[in-house]
């Protein structure tokens, strides 16, 4: 019995080794180990042996059948691989063929860069305000201290609704619906629509601009050169080299101009800046103590500063876009480039 | 405003050159727009007398002359008739570029050598026209540069002045703030040498209140007016070194008498008039109020109609000039004019910037004026103006001027606490310094007991503040702040400290709206659809598709605007559709090769007048269109076309998106969308959340776009925030497997969905956890008329695993309900 069972295992093991498909190894499996498999007839013909000489030789049988069992699981799964393998050699798959793409559209550029330098403020603890393109001109002049028949006026040219209604011209009356509705400190920055009357290359009689605002105690010119000089860095780069001169808006007192080295020509001098080497991006002041009168705040306990950018003119020299009617005309190969 | 670096180096030693200059300027706050050097191409441009003319041998128009340059003859062709011999002309030399773009050679010219060239006005790129060479003053020395003796070697320097700096609208403006920088002194010019304080040039005698009375009726508008007269002027053509002056600051020369006024005009800022004395009626000048419908022809030969707000300078007669704006054609300085009135005046401000505006009329002169002239210059400018008149066109001033002044206009003095300057600048300034500042202003500063002042309602923690006294030019400059910005300017924006405080601590306001712009801005770039920004205007034509006459009877309006740019853009927008039909419109008419699937979005504002409101309406929308196929082109499939279902389908992910939930559709009506395929969104406030569907037919011809199906919808912002749950609270994951049963019911065609959704999950015990539709079938076998619709239920507990017999219980009693009480049958198997 012992030797029968020996001899069978070795010669399985021979035939399992030499199975080169599945179907031969499935045959193998019920040659051996089916119902009327070898192994099994053995296995029964242990029936027939007196009880007490049962025991050994069938131990040994069902050592037998684990070791035949594993033996055609191991082998399988070599041919398994086997399989995959020389599947692979035979199939190609084309990697360079286009793939099936999902859908995906683009935010507008201006909405884009109104968001970027949006994020550099809110960074800075600034929070979100926003106001009606619809003002009166109370709003959009008097309260930030440009009085009817004042020459500043002129500054920008307006659209009229009635004779006290408009479009705002500037983000900036912003600035009086915050401090109207709230004390300070106050840290707000005021993406949106603006409107003048004016229309060529440069100049879009919509358009867009973001407007900051900080009121606070102790608030001084040092600090609004600071925030400027953090958010230009981060905006242009670390390296762009910035500057502030003197300038003048009725809402502000002391005003600045900000420029920083032209893109273009790096502060050589070109077409783009003029040849002065510089760019305009800003406007900027602490804010006028007739501004905060008018929203009765104490000129002598708060102080505090003002900045304000056009979108646009800050996309047209980061893209290098010269004309501004672009932004408008929607065209999806110029939305797609962004 | 233009100057030159020469007439600026008249008042002030300037240390720079005009780069250094202007980079200086700029950061005083005066911003150089350009530099021009003056008479370029002239270099080699020289003064020379023609001594013999000959005919040209070969040639009969041409003529042969001989020129003496000084330092040689030479033998010049010239082809111009208005030279004679002994004329002192200009000669281009050999090598000479001149600004006409002509290069000069010597040539034969017809078998003669021309050794040069003689000049026109226009050839040498000093006018824009002339006839004939260029003859120059007899005294004209021979061999001078040309640009030398025309003071062209000059550079123009273009400064941009902000609206408050009215005091820089002049060459000694940016002077003074020249030595502001520089520490130095300004210097006046000295008046004519024969000019006597109040006397007369000639011998002529008389005072000029023999002359003409003035009378000034409107003080407020006119409170000082001055004048003189100068007699027996001859008008002629100024002298070249003050017209090549006017010229070169973009002023046209007009006659010596206008010319000198307008240079001073630009020299001191003070806006001067002249009249043609003996054309004045009356001997007399009233300043005072236009009547109504009064008319004068001012001297650029327009009738003006004027109003009762607007100040006029009258004779006995009429009114010869409008103040601060411009002089009557009447009593214009002409060549005839033998005798001269000179008026040197201070209006006010703000009634010559009305005036001006309701003429349409902006003048050098109304510019500087509604800017703010030196109420304390004018007789300055007075003087200076007629002593240059009895220089350059003779004649005698009369003894005595007129000077009517109605106020004392005395320097104002104003506290500056030092502390209080660093406070706002972020400085550690010291009152020296300061008062080193100001002083080189032209400020008088002096150190004063804080409680002598009592008249600036000042507080201060030290017990000293500068007393500032501002000179009456500088009227920009009346508070405290002022001066601050004052010191900030000279001593350098960029000598501040940068310095990064934000402040105290304070909470960051979250902002809902920008929060749902920008997540409905993501969830739409995600899928496919590019964002557009379109003018808020639009016109007559795209308002059409709108029912005026039921939106009048809603009670609602169109925003028209007062001054549109063109009619194109009249109208406020009522809704974004427009837009974005012109967006599709625009891109399908590109690059015909391209693929024609188009989505687009904005986010913006839509306006409307309500009638029972004051307020004009705006209302936040995000519209977007979808156009085109499903998907991108694929090389393996074809995508289908986009229909009804992939913008609702759209929208219903939007909402999960941003956390709205429970809203359901019905069917609606809209002018923008076709009849029968439109559908309103329901928020579970019951609000309109606002209505998507397949865009009206009409609508499209409107934009082009005839041939194609597009679908579209339009959401209201402020609704979507308002739908938005705020407090999510989370629910465990079920522990327990589901139990799934399909449920196949025939209902008649025209029977909603949602309805027999509904009937259903009443009928459900809560066990039903979700109900989709999974197949819609119409068509044999089943009945015309009607259609089978696949309910797939899942039911779940939360605190057992269900035993199927149960779930086969509830659902039989579904189905028999359904049968009995509502008449719907399962579909046979």
């Amino acid at each position: 019995m012992e030797n029968k069972l020996k001899q069978l295992l070795e010669e399985a093991r021979k035939e399992i080794d030499l199975a080169n498909n599945h179907k031969r190894l499935t045959d193998l499996k019920i040659k051996y180990l089916g119902r009327n498999g070898e192994l099994t007839q053995i296995l029964r013909g242990l029936g027939q042996l007196p009880v007490e000489q049962r025991a050994e030789p069938g131990k040994l049988a069902n050592k037998v059948k684990v070791e035949l069992e594993g033996h055609i699981n191991v082998k399988s799964e070599m041919l398994a691989k086997l399989d995959v393998i020389s599947k692979a050699k035979k199939e190609f798959l084309d990697v360079t063929l286009p793939g099936r793409k999902s859908l995906l559209g683009k935010t507008h550029p201006i909405t884009q860069v109104a968001k970027d330098v949006c994020d550099i403020f809110i960074g800075l603890g600034f929070s979100i305000a926003e106001g009606p393109e619809i003002e009166t001109d109370y709003y959009n002049f008097e309260a930030l201290n440009i009085p009817k028949d004042h020459p500043a006026r002129d500054m920008q040219d307006t659209f009229y609704l009635s004779e006290d209604v408009l479009l705002r011209t500037q983000t900036s009356p912003v600035q009086i619906h915050v401090m109207e509705k709230s004390t300070p400190p106050i840290r707000i920055i005021a993406p949106g629509k603006v409107f003048r009357r004016d229309s060529d290359i440069t100049h879009s009689p919509m358009f867009h601009q973001v407007e900051g605002l900080l009121v606070d105690e102790k608030v001084t010119f040092g600090d609004l050169k600071g925030v400027l000089e953090f958010f230009v860095k981060r905006m242009f780069g670390p390296d762009v080299s910035i500057r502030f001169r003197p300038s003048f808006f009725p809402f502000t007192e002391p005003s600045a101009e900000v420029d920083i080295a032209c893109v273009m020509c790096r502060g050589k001098g070109c077409r783009v800046c003029s040849e002065t080497g510089w760019l305009e991006i800003l406007g900027a002041g602490m804010v006028d103590p007739e501004v905060f009168k008018m929203v009765k705040y104490d000129p002598e306990k708060v102080s505090g500063y003002a900045f304000g950018m056009g979108v646009e003119r800050i996309a047209m020299l980061k893209y290098g876009i010269s004309d501004i009617r672009l932004f408008y005309e929607n065209d999806l190969r110029f939305l797609e480039q962004f | 405003m233009k100057v030159t670096l020469n007439w600026l180096k008249e008042f002030v030693d300037i240390p720079w050159t005009a780069k250094e200059l202007a980079e200086r300027l700029t950061m005083v706050g005066l911003e150089i727009a350009s530099i021009t050097p003056l008479g370029q191409g002239l270099s080699s441009v020289v003064i020379g007398k023609i001594t013999s003319i000959d005919k040209h041998p070969k040639a009969d128009r041409l003529s042969l002359c001989q020129v003496d340059i000084g330092s040689k003859k030479l033998s010049i062709v010239c082809g111009a008739t208005n030279i004679k011999a002994g004329d002192k002309v200009p000669i281009a030399l050999e090598g000479a570029q001149l600004p006409s773009g002509v290069t000069i050679k010597k040539a034969k010219i017809r078998g003669v050598i021309s050794e040069g060239m003689l000049c026109s006005q226009k050839e040498l790129g000093l006018a824009e026209d002339s006839s004939g060479i260029y003859i120059l003053d007899t005294e004209a020395l021979l061999g001078t540069l040309l640009l030398d003796y025309l003071n062209l070697n000059d550079i123009v320097i273009e400064v941009e002045i902000t609206p408050n700096r009215g005091d820089c609208l002049s060459v000694i403006g940016i002077a003074r703030e020249i030595v502001a920088i520089t520490g130095g002194k300004l210097k006046y010019p000295s008046l004519h040498p024969n000019f006597e304080e109040e006397g007369s040039v000639g011998e002529d005698s008389g005072h000029i209140n023999e002359f003409i009375t003035v009378n000034v009726e409107d003080s407020h508008d006119c409170p000082r007016y001055s004048a003189r007269v100068v007699k027996d002027v001859s008008i002629a053509p100024s002298p070249s070194w003050l017209t090549s002056r006017l010229l070169s600051v973009g002023l046209r020369p007009i006659n010596n008498v206008v010319d000198i006024t307008n240079y001073i005009l630009m020299e001191l800022g003070q806006p001067l008039h002249a009249f043609d004395y003996s054309l004045i009626k009356g001997q007399q000048l009233i300043i005072r109020k236009a009547k109504k419908d009064e008319k004068i022809i001012t001297i650029d030969k327009n009738k003006r109609i004027l109003d009762e707000q607007m100040l006029v300078i009258v004779d006995k007669e009429r009114p010869i000039a409008v103040a601060g704006v411009m002089g009557g054609i009447d009593t214009e300085v002409t060549e005839n004019t033998r005798n001269i009135l000179l008026e040197s005046a201070f209006f006010d401000s703000i009634s010559v910037r009305r005036t001006a505006k309701r003429l349409g009329l902006a003048t050098e002169a109304s510019y500087r004026f509604e800017r703010g002239v030196d109420p304390n210059g004018i007789i300055y400018a007075l003087e200076r103006a007629a002593s240059l008149i009895n220089m350059v066109a003779g004649g005698s001033t009369v003894k005595g001027l007129i000077d009517k002044s109605y106020k004392k206009f005395i320097p104002v003095d104003i506290a500056l606490r030092v502390e209080r300057c660093n406070k706002i600048l972020g400085t550690d300034l010291d009152a020296a310094t300061v008062s080193s500042i100001l002083t080189k202003l032209g400020f008088t500063v002096n150190k004063y007991p804080l409680q002598a002042f009592n008249f600036n309602e000042v507080q201060g923690t030290k017990p000293f503040v500068l007393k500032v006294t501002i000179p009456t030019y500088r009227g920009d400059v009346a508070r405290e702040i002022d001066i601050i910005e004052e010191v900030a300017r000279i001593y350098g924006y960029n000598n501040i400290k940068s310095t990064q405080n934000c402040g105290q601590s304070s909470v960051c306001l979250e902002n809902f709206n920008a929060e749902l712009r920008e997540r409905t801005r993501s969830f739409f770039t995600n899928h496919g659809f590019y964002e557009t920004i379109n003018f808020v205007f639009t016109n007559k034509r795209h308002c059409d598709i709108l029912n005026i006459q039921e939106l009048q009877e809603k009670g609602r309006s169109l925003i028209y605007l007062k001054n549109p740019l063109n009619e194109k853009q009249e109208i406020l927008r009522y809704n974004l559709m427009t837009g974005l039909l012109e967006n599709v419109s625009l891109n399908l008419g590109k690059d015909s090769w391209s693929k024609k699937n188009f989505r687009f979005f904005e986010i913006g504002k839509t306006f409307i007048k309500k009638d029972d409101r004051e307020k004009l309406q705006e209302e936040e929308y995000v519209t977007g269109v979808m156009m085109g196929k499903r998907g991108e082109d694929f090389w393996q499939e074809k995508n289908p076309q986009i229909d009804f279902y992939d913008v609702k389908g759209n929208l219903e992910k939007l909402l999960d998106f941003l956390k709205i939930k429970e809203y359901t559709f019905r069917k609606s009506s809209s002018p923008f969308f076709n009849k029968g395929r439109v559908a309103e969104l329901i928020s579970k406030e019951k609000l309109s959340l606002g209505l998507f569907g397949e865009v009206e037919s009409q609508c499209l011809k409107d934009f082009d776009l005839e041939d194609q199906q597009i679908f579209g919808f339009c959401l209201s912002l402020e609704q979507l925030q308002i739908s938005i749950v705020k407090d999510i609270s989370f629910k465990p994951i079920p522990k327990f497997p589901v139990v799934v049963r399909d449920l196949a019911v025939i209902v008649p065609q025209d029977m909603e969905v949602e309805l027999v959704k509904r009937i259903i999950i009443s009928l459900a015990s809560d066990l039903l956890r979700t109900i989709d539709i999974f197949d819609v079938y119409a068509g044999v076998p089943i009945l015309e008329e009607y259609r089978s619709i696949g309910f797939s239920l899942v039911f779940q507990s939360e605190k057992r695993t269900l035993v199927s017999e149960e779930v086969d219980n509830i659902c039989s009693k579904i189905v028999e309900i359904l049968k009995n009480k509502y008449n719907i049958s399962l579909r046979e198997a």
